[in-house]
C-alpha cells in the first residue's frame, strides 16, 4: 500500500513541473506572439505601402482599368476607366459594362479564357457620346471567382488622325499621278500631232485625187457632146482625155490606197494613245488578271515623247510571263514612276553613256520588273532614303518626293510584293519589282476590326 | 498527441477514481514525462497508450473499452471549451461532415505541429453517413467513442458499425452510422 504522504508530495511536485512548464511554454509563446505581432505589423506595413503604390499606379495609368464580374458588372475602376465612360469613380461600381458597349459585351460573353484583344471597338459614354476603344483584357479566375480583367484606350482621336493620314495619303498619290501625267503630255501631245499631221496631209492629198478623178470623169462625159456639135478633130481630144487618165490611174489609185492605209494607221496610233492615257488617268481600280509585259508596253508607247528627248528605252520582255491579278493601274503607275525617274537620271549624263533597260522575268513564286539605267546612281549614304516619303534629289519644284514612297505603299503593302534597290552589272541603278503570283490577302483587304484571343 | 487529450484524461481518471488513484496510474505508468502536461503542448502519444494499458490493467476493464468510455467523454468537454466549433441548428452528421475539413483545419491553424488522423466523409444521406478514419497511431476506439459522444450531444440515436478499409501499410476503419 503506497504511503499516501509520499502520493500527495508526488502529486503536489507534479502539479508544480506542470505549473512550471506551462509558465515556459506561456513564457515561449508571448515571445512567439511578440515576434508575430512585429511581424504582422512589418507585413502591414508592407501591405499599405504596396496598397497605396497600387492604388496610385492605377490612378496615374494612361489606359482604363475595369474589372468586371463574369456577368459583366463592373466591380472596380480606376480614374481614367471612369474618366473614359464619362462616369464619377464612386459611382461606376456596380453598372453594366453593355451600357457603354453593346458590342464588346457581346464578345466577351464568347471569349474562351486566357488575355485577349479587340483592336477596334465602338462604346458610348454615360452622357452618350460614341466613342472607339481598344481592349486588351483576361478572362479566367482572379481571387476566388471568374472575372474580366480589361485595359480600354479612347482611340476616337487616333482614327481620326489615321483617317485625315490616309485621306493626305491619297491626295499625295493623286499629286504624284498627275505630276507624271503632266511629264507626260508634252510628248504624248507630240506623239498624238505626228500622226494628226499626216493624216491632215493624206486628207488634202484624197481631196485632189477625188477632184482630179472627177474632172477626168467629166472630160470622158463632154466627149458624145462634142461629136454632136463637130467642134473638131474629136479623135484627138478622145485620146487625150483616155491618156490623161490611164497614165495617172494607176499611180492615183497606189497613192491613195496608201495615203489611207497611212491615214488609218495614224488614227488607230491616235486612239491607242488616248486609250492608254485614259487607263493612266484612271485611279484606284479593282484586282484583274493582266500582263506585266502589257504594263511596260504601255509604259514605253506613253514615255515615248520623253525618250525622244533622252533615250530610247529597251525593253526585253520575258518569255510565257503568266498573267497575275494585281490593281493595274497601280502597278503601271509604279513602272512609269520608276522610268521616268530613269529619263531623268540619264538625262544628267552624257549621250553617248545613256541607256534604259526594262526587263520582265517569273519563277515559280514572284513575277519580277527590273528598270536599269546608267545615270549618276543612288550614292551609298542615300541607298536607305530613297525610299522615304519627301525625299527626293530632284531640283526644287521637280519632284514630290512621293514616286518611291508611293510605289512601296502600292507594292509592298497593296500586294504583297517587295520593291529593292539592287546591283545589276552595266548600270548604275536598278530598281526591282517582285510581286507574288498569287496573291495573299493583304492589309487593304483585311477587316480592321478583329478579335483575336492567344 | 496535444496536451489537452492528456490532460483531460487526467480529470477523466480524478473523476473517476481521486487524485491518489491517478498519481498511482501515472507512477506506474512510468512515463518519460513524469506526467507533467500543460494543455497546450504537445507530447508522444505512445504515453497515452501507457496510461490506458496501465489504466485498464488496474480496473479490470479492458483497454478498447476504456479509449471509447474516455472518447465518450472527451467530445462533451470540447463542446464546452470550443463552443465556437458548434453551428446552431446542425445535426450530428452535419458537424461530423465538418471536422476533417474545417475543425482540422483551424487546429492546425493553431498548432502547425499537431499530428492530426485523416477523417473523410465516404458517405453522406439524412439516414446513413459513413466516415473513414486513418491514422498511423490506430486509435480508432478513441474515434468510436468520439462518435459516441457527438450522438449524445445532438440528442441522435443511431447504430455505429465499422469495418476494416484501407491497406496494411495504410490502415482504416470505416465507422458506417444508421439512424
Amino acid at each position: 500500500m503506497p504511503d499516501p504522504i509520499k502520493t500527495y508530495q508526488a502529486i503536489v511536485a507534479r502539479e508544480k513541473a506542470s505549473r512550471e512548464a506551462a509558465e515556459r511554454l506561456l513564457e515561449e509563446k508571448s515571445r512567439e506572439l511578440f515576434r508575430k505581432n512585429g511581424e504582422l505589423a512589418r507585413f502591414a506595413e508592407q501591405l499599405r505601402e504596396a496598397h497605396g503604390l497600387l492604388s496610385e499606379m492605377m490612378s496615374v495609368a494612361p489606359n482604363g482599368i475595369l474589372l468586371c464580374s463574369e456577368d459583366l458588372l463592373i466591380t472596380k475602376a480606376n480614374a481614367n476607366g471612369a474618366k473614359l465612360l464619362g462616369c464619377q469613380l464612386d459611382a461606376i461600381a456596380g453598372r453594366s459594362l453593355t451600357e457603354f458597349t453593346p458590342e464588346l459585351a457581346i464578345t466577351l460573353d464568347l471569349a474562351d479564357d486566357g488575355e485577349f484583344s479587340v483592336d477596334c471597338c465602338d462604346a458610348r459614354t454615360a452622357a452618350g457620346t460614341p466613342i472607339q476603344i481598344e481592349v486588351h483584357g483576361y478572362c479566367g479566375k482572379i481571387r476566388d471567382r471568374r472575372r474580366f480583367m480589361l485595359l480600354i484606350r479612347d482611340i476616337t482621336a487616333r482614327l481620326e488622325k489615321e483617317r485625315h493620314q490616309q485621306l493626305i495619303e491619297k491626295q499625295l498619290q493623286e499629286a504624284r499621278r498627275l505630276e507624271a501625267i503632266g511629264t507626260l503630255s508634252a510628248g504624248i501631245a507630240h506623239e498624238i500631232n505626228t500622226p494628226i499631221q499626216y493624216v491632215s496631209d493624206n486628207i488634202e492629198f484624197l481631196r485632189d485625187a477625188i477632184e482630179q478623178i472627177v474632172g477626168s470623169y467629166r472630160a470622158q462625159d463632154a466627149l458624145p457632146e462634142a461629136e454632136c456639135r463637130n467642134d473638131g478633130p474629136l479623135e484627138a481630144v478622145a485620146t487625150e482625155a483616155s491618156e490623161a487618165v490611164t497614165s495617172d490611174l494607176a499611180d492615183l489609185a497606189d497613192d491613195i490606197d496608201a495615203a489611207l492605209s497611212e491615214s488609218r494607221d495614224g488614227i488607230r496610233q491616235v486612239r491607242d494613245i488616248v486609250l492608254l492615257m485614259k487607263d493612266f488617268c484612271h485611279p484606284g481600280g479593282a484586282q484583274e488578271p493582266c500582263n506585266l509585259n502589257d504594263l511596260v508596253r504601255n509604259v514605253v508607247t506613253l514615255s515615248k515623247g520623253r525618250q525622244k528627248e533622252v533615250v530610247a528605252i529597251e525593253f526585253e520582255p520575258g518569255d510565257d510571263l503568266p498573267e497575275l491579278c494585281c490593281r493595274r493601274s497601280s502597278v503601271q503607275q509604279v513602272i512609269m514612276n520608276l522610268v521616268l525617274n530613269a529619263l531623268d537620271a540619264v538625262e544628267t549624263v552624257d549621250l553617248a553613256r545613256r541607256r534604259i533597260s526594262v526587263r520582265t522575268s517569273h519563277d515559280q513564286q514572284m513575277v519580277r520588273v527590273a528598270v536599269s539605267d546608267t545615270g549618276p546612281g543612288v550614292p551609298a549614304e542615300l541607298r536607305e532614303k530613297i525610299f522615304d516619303p519627301f525625299f527626293t534629289t530632284k531640283p526644287v519644284g521637280k519632284g514630290t518626293g512621293q514616286g518611291l514612297a508611293i510605289a512601296i505603299e502600292f507594292i509592298v503593302k497593296g500586294h504583297g510584293g517587295h520593291l529593292r534597290l539592287i546591283e545589276e552589272p552595266g548600270f548604275t541603278t536598278t530598281f526591282l519589282i517582285e510581286l507574288p503570283r498569287h496573291l495573299a490577302d493583304t492589309p487593304q483587304t483585311q477587316e480592321i476590326r478583329n478579335v483575336r484571343t492567344h | 498527441m496535444k496536451g489537452v487529450v492528456f490532460t483531460e484524461f487526467f480529470a477523466f481518471v480524478e473523476g473517476q477514481h481521486d487524485e491518489l488513484f491517478l498519481q498511482e496510474l501515472i507512477d506506474a505508468a512510468d512515463l518519460p514525462s513524469k506526467g507533467v502536461y500543460t494543455a497546450t503542448g504537445t507530447y508522444p502519444h505512445k504515453e497515452m497508450a501507457k496510461l490506458v494499458a496501465t489504466l485498464a490493467s488496474r480496473t479490470g476493464a479492458d483497454a478498447q473499452t476504456m479509449l471509447k468510455v474516455f472518447g465518450r467523454h472527451l467530445f462533451a468537454r470540447f463542446h464546452s471549451g470550443f463552443p465556437e466549433m458548434f453551428v446552431e441548428g446542425q445535426s450530428a452528421f452535419d458537424f461530423l461532415a465538418t471536422v476533417g475539413d474545417c475543425i482540422h483545419v483551424e487546429v492546425r491553424k493553431l498548432y502547425p505541429d499537431a499530428e492530426l488522423p485523416q477523417l473523410e466523409v465516404m458517405e453522406h444521406r439524412p439516414d446513413r453517413f459513413c466516415l473513414r478514419y486513418s491514422s498511423s497511431r490506430c486509435l480508432g476506439d478513441f474515434c468510436e467513442g468520439l462518435i459516441y459522444g457527438c450522438l449524445d450531444h445532438f440528442g441522435t440515436k443511431a447504430m455505429v458499425s465499422r469495418r476494416e478499409a484501407g491497406t496494411r501499410d495504410a490502415p482504416a476503419i470505416d465507422f458506417v452510422i444508421e439512424l
